[in-house]
This record gives structure tokens, C-alpha cells and sequence, in this order.
């Protein structure tokens, strides 16, 4: 990372550090007033949206009364009453493992498909097609899942889809996808790859850009055809950036994408048992349920949880390689 | 270069191939949408979704247009929110990030870390809720959409690293004429800083456009409604657009039924309409942007 700033370091400032530990928070700031009065508004941002909110968790340890302040006090405290309701009932489980189980099936195909799609328009000769191709890979990432909604129904609709239509054609038995849970993993996996696997292949196109041709040229004197090339050497080179990515999207496991599953799938509590995750139940139990105190213990577990693995996965990838941490 | 050989040839087909193939299938739901939205609904409900407009009809756009206000005001409304949004992040994403690029502003560390905690940690859904509905009373307030998500510290961080990238001679000369710290910001780092307000104020814009969830949880005056919400509003209630529907388009349509199907599809279109339209001519600062974000360290 450069250091250069706008501002040379100003002189009185090593004054002022000079003087030693006399020079304190408030003579900081009249040094230099307008500097923290440019951050203030950001930083009361943080406050209110960020770390407000942060305080409100001890909602998770009351039951919860309307009236009472914003961080649970004046009502009645309950401890780990919340999270024992929570970890007790059968749903934990159910949601817990959905939303682990469907970003692993995102994460996985997503990785696998964008490499696979970036190393193919890298081996493209005709410039126009190309072009179109990229052009038309990416446009899905910017339309809005309530818009792939409507999509999907044209696509998977019982009577009137496409899917079905075709299933239909060719001898085969219309489904009923709105009524079958089994067959959403796989389907929310295609319309996830369909809508982001393209845009995902800009970071690999990069790195491949990035290999150096003298690489290739030495594998093609050695006898690597084209296909060897691409097994030995862009492949292989791709490696730590698709570990780097494997670790930060880890990190974001425990999300669920209610984005996603709301606007594709809704309350449909048919679909419920495959399609379930974290943010959908928190979502339902306060909306629907009014549990206040409940939907807090099981956003306070699903933060810690997510703090951790967070923490571990760019301590992970610091590791693996110091210049592409993420901080 | 020696000629290529039979499998390289082969290699090199099979790639395009799969690759055009994807394309294909990308464009594919869009396409089918697209031409559904212009056809007869009794065709579509009778033959299905098609490849091709079957019978042409525009009956659901004549409809979303004209009998009912829903969807140019749900229009204004995304318009709105969008401006809005996009200048106020933009606004206060510079300002903040500006003296953090600084060396000369000691607790620029310990700012950067209050911001950079947030993304490791949050209160989750409820006490946001909590927060917005009962303390800044911003239930049913546009500026619901405009504000919570002006400021976050990943585009901080891209700001303030570009930022800290300006030469240091500019703002040096500004200083000796007399440039205050604002006068640096505003007439000097500001007016360098386009390339990268270009992509966050981008990325804003689409965050801005597509916004619904928080329409979901705050918003529940029709009038307030942004277009992906109305959408949403549409896929769970076939009528919702219809309750509204003024005497005269009633009429128009005679005996026939509202075509509920239509009227989704073509709202769904005139939504992403500008997406679309001006995406291909905006796509190199959205790839730019990714890249300036993977390789920020």
C-alpha cells in the first residue's frame, strides 16, 4: 500500500508530538479542526447505523416489552432464555445446516464455473464474439432477484413454463417445482451461477491477463499443445487467487441471501424444509411472529459466528499470501 | 507461429462453444420475458411462454402507463431515492475518507479501525429494525432508502486509498497560496477523485435502483413504493395492480380479464429497461471497479 497523501506531514505536528504525551485528544484537534470536522459526519454514520444497533443485542437477553428502551432495559431480563427457546426447538437445526449447505453448493459451483468461463473467453479468437459473449455473462449480475422472479416463473411455471413445456414436448412429466422442495438447492444454484457466474469471471480474466506470455511461449517450445497449457500452466497459476476467494466467501457463510430466497421464493411454506436459512427465519419471526427478544438471540448468534469465521478466514489468507489479505 | 494443430483447433472451438452457450442461456429468461410481455395473454396462458411474440399485443403496457398510477410513480419514487442516494454517498464517502488519507491527522488509524469493525460485526436484523421504526422514526420516510446504506467502510477504503495515491505537490502549491483543508478537498483531491466516484457512485446507483428490502421492512404507503418492490408486491398478489386500476382502463378492456401475467412481465421490463440499455456502455467502469476493490490489500 502507498503512503503518499495529499498533505505533507505538517511541521508543527512534530512539534507538537514532540512535546510529548501532554499533547492530547482535545489539542489534536485544535491543531487540526477542519480535518475531524470532515470525518465527524462519517463517523457519527458508524454510530447510529453501526454501532447503535451493536448495542441493541441485549434486546437478546430481555423479553422484550414495546415500551422499553432501545437496548432492552426496563424489560424483564431473562438471560440465555432466548437462545435456550431457539436451540431447542427443531428449526435451529434445519436452518442452520440450509444455510451452510446452500452458500457451500454457491460457493463450490460458483468458484468452478467462473474459472472454467474465464479461461474460455480467454482461449476465444473471435474478437466480436467475445465481446457479445462477456458482454451478455454479465448483465444478469445487475438485474434485481424480485426481476429473475418474474423470470423464473416464465421458466419453472406449471402450466404456462418453459421447462415444463419442453419437459412435456419430449414425453417427460410436468413438475410442479413450486410445490417441490427438493428441486430448489439445484435450482437456486443454476439461477445463482446464471446471475453472477459470468461477472465472477472478471477477477480470473485479470489474473490470467497477468500470467506472462514467456510462460506460455516455454510450454509450447516444450511440446504443450494448447489444452497442456492450460492444464499446466494457466490452471495451476490460478490457484491462489481461487484459494483467496474460497477463503473470503467463506467468511460469509453463515449469511444466508435473503435477497435470494424472499424475492424467488417468499413465505411458501412448502418450500420451507430445503429453503429455510437464518435470515429468513429471523426475518419471519419478527415480521410475522413479533418475537422480539427470540429473532435478536438468533441474530446475535449468527453475528458472532460470522465474526469468527470472518476473522479466521482472512487470518487464513494472510498467511497464504500477505499481499492479498484482505486488510 | 507454427500452425496450430488439429486438437489446439478443437480446444479452442470447444471453449468458444461453451462459452457462446452460456451467453445464450444469460440472455435467455430476458429474451423470453421480453417477448411474452408483448403478446396476448390468452395465447401465452393457451401455448405457454414462447421464444417469439405470440400475437402481438400491448395491452399490459398500455395498462401499467395509463390505468394506473403505480408504476410511473413507483418510476419517480426509484428516480428519486436513486439522485438522492447516489449524492448523498458519494458526498459523505469523500468527506470522511479525505482527512483519512492524511498523515497529518493523528487518529486517522483509529478512525479507520471504528469504520473496519463493522464490516467484521453487526446487530443483525432486530435492533436495526428497533432502531429505524421506534428511535429515528423513519417508518414511511423515503430517506429510509437514501440514508442507512449512504456510508459503508469497504467503499471508504477504496475512497481513502485512492486518496492517499494523489500527488503530494498539488495540495503542497494549494497550500502556499492559502488553500484552506476544505479548499484541498473540494478543488483539488475532489475533481482527481472522478475515476474512482465514477465507480462507487456506479455500484451506488444499482444498489439504489434495485432497492426493496428496505421498502419491505419500512414502507408500507403504496405511494412510497420503489419498482422492485412493486414487483415483489405483484409476484405474491396477482391483483395488486388491478385494485388500483382507474374506471376508464376498466372499461377499455371491455369483458376481457386484466391480464395479471402481462402486466408483471412488462413491469418487470420497464424496470430494468435503463439497466439494460445503458449497461453495455457503462460495463468498463463496473469491471474496473471489481478489479480497484481485489487488488486494494
Amino acid at each position: 500500500m502507498r503512503t503518499q497523501s495529499v498533505l505533507p506531514t505538517r511541521s508543527y505536528t512534530t512539534t507538537a508530538s514532540a512535546r510529548g504525551t501532554r499533547t492530547g485528544f482535545l489539542r489534536e484537534l485544535a491543531l487540526h479542526p477542519s480535518l475531524y470536522l470532515m470525518a465527524l459526519p462519517g463517523v457519527l454514520f458508524f454510530l447510529i447505523f453501526n454501532y447503535l444497533p451493536m448495542a441493541g443485542l441485549g434486546i437478546a437477553f430481555v423479553d422484550y416489552s414495546p415500551i422499553a428502551s432501545f437496548f432492552g432495559l426496563g424489560s424483564r431480563f431473562v438471560g440465555f432464555e432466548n437462545f435456550r427457546f431457539f436451540f431447542t426447538s427443531n428449526e435451529w437445526v434445519r436452518i442452520t445446516l440450509n444455510t451452510f449447505y446452500l452458500n457451500a453448493l454457491f460457493i463450490s459451483t460458483g468458484l468452478v464455473t467462473q474459472m472454467l468461463l474465464a479461461v474460455g473467453l480467454n482461449e476465444m479468437r473471435l474478437r466480436g464474439v467475445k465481446r457479445v459473449a462477456q458482454t451478455l455473462m454479465f448483465l444478469p449480475n445487475f438485474i434485481s432477484w424480485t426481476v429473475v422472479s418474474v423470470f423464473s416463473i416464465a421458466l419453472f411455471s406449471t402450466k404456462e413454463g418453459l421447462i415444463n413445456r419442453l419437459l412435456l414436448m419430449f414425453g417427460g412429466k410436468a413438475v410442479n417445482f413450486y410445490q417441490t422442495a427438493s428441486v430448489w438447492p439445484g435450482l437456486l444454484v443454476a439461477l445463482r451461477l446464471w446471475k453472477g457466474a459470468g461477472f465472477g469471471t472478471v477477477i480470473y480474466l485479470s489474473t490470467i491477463a497477468g500470467i506472462s506470455q514467456e510462460v506460455y511461449e516455454a510450454a509450447t517450445i516444450d511440446g504443450a499443445s494448447r489444452m497442456g497449457r492450460i492444464r499446466y500452466v494457466t490452471l495451476p497459476l490460478l490457484k491462489t487467487t481461487t484459494a483467496l476467494l474460497l477463503i473470503m466467501s467463506i467468511g460469509g457463510i453463515f449469511n444466508g441471501d435473503f435477497g435470494m430466497i424472499y424475492a424467488l421464493i417468499g413465505d411458501n411454506p412448502m418450500l420451507r424444509s430445503t429453503t429455510d436459512v437464518i435470515d429468513t427465519y429471523v426475518y419471519r419471526s419478527l415480521r410475522l411472529n413479533n418475537d422480539y427478544g427470540m429473532s435478536a438471540a438468533v441474530g446475535l448468534f449468527q453475528s458472532i459466528m460470522g465474526f469468527v469465521f470472518v476473522i479466521s478466514a482472512n487470518a487464513i489468507s494472510k498467511k497464504l499470501d500477505a499481499e492479498s489479505a484482505l486488510f | 507461429m507454427r500452425r496450430e494443430s488439429i486438437s489446439d483447433r478443437a480446444t479452442i472451438t470447444g471453449f468458444t462453444a461453451v462459452c457462446a452457450l452460456f451467453a445464450l442461456v444469460c440472455l435467455l429468461p430476458l429474451w423470453v420475458a421480453l417477448v411474452a410481455s408483448f403478446s396476448n395473454e390468452y395465447a401465452l396462458i393457451r401455448s405457454g411462454y414462447q421464444l417469439w411474440i405470440n400475437k402481438f399485443d400491448l395491452t399490459s403496457y398500455r395498462l401499467i402507463f395509463q390505468g394506473s398510477d403505480d408504476v410511473l410513480r413507483a418510476y419517480g419514487v426509484t428516480i428519486l431515492t436513486t439522485v438522492l442516494g447516489v449524492s448523498v454517498t458519494l458526498f459523505l464517502t469523500a468527506l470522511t475518507a479525505f482527512p483519512l488519507s492524511l498523515k497529518a491527522m493523528r487518529y486517522r488509524g483509529a478512525i479507520s479501525f471504528f469504520a473496519y469493525f463493522t464490516m467484521l460485526f453487526n446487530g443483525g436484523l432486530v435492533p436495526n429494525y428497533i432502531l429505524t421504526v421506534r428511535f429515528l422514526h423513519l417508518k414511511n420516510n423515503l430517506l429510509v432508502l437514501i440514508l442507512p446504506a449512504a456510508l459503508n467502510a469497504y467503499n471508504l477504503f477504496l475512497m481513502r486509498n485512492y486518496f492517499q495515491t494523489l500527488p503530494e505537490s498539488l495540495a503542497e502549491s494549494a497550500k502556499i497560496d492559502g488553500a484552506g483543508d476544505f479548499k484541498i478537498f473540494s478543488s483539488i483531491a475532489l475533481p482527481l477523485a472522478k475515476p474512482i466516484l465514477a465507480t462507487i457512485g456506479l455500484f451506488a446507483a444499482m444498489g439504489y435502483w434495485n432497492e426493496w428490502y428496505r421498502v419491505l421492512l419500512y414502507i408500507d404507503r403504496r405511494n412510497m413504493f420503489t419498482l422492485q418492490f412493486l414487483i415483489m408486491k405483484l409476484q405474491q398478489q396477482v391483483d395488486f395492480l388491478t385494485s388500483s386500476m382507474n374506471p376508464q382502463a376498466r372499461q377499455s378492456l371491455g369483458n376481457i380479464p386484466v391480464p395479471t401475467i402481462g402486466i408483471r412481465l412488462a413491469t418487470a421490463m420497464v424496470s430494468i429497461g435503463p439497466i439494460v440499455l445503458l449497461y453495455p456502455f457503462l460495463q468498463k467502469y463496473f469491471i474496473g471497479g471489481i478489479l480497484i476493490g481485489s487488488v486494494k490489500g
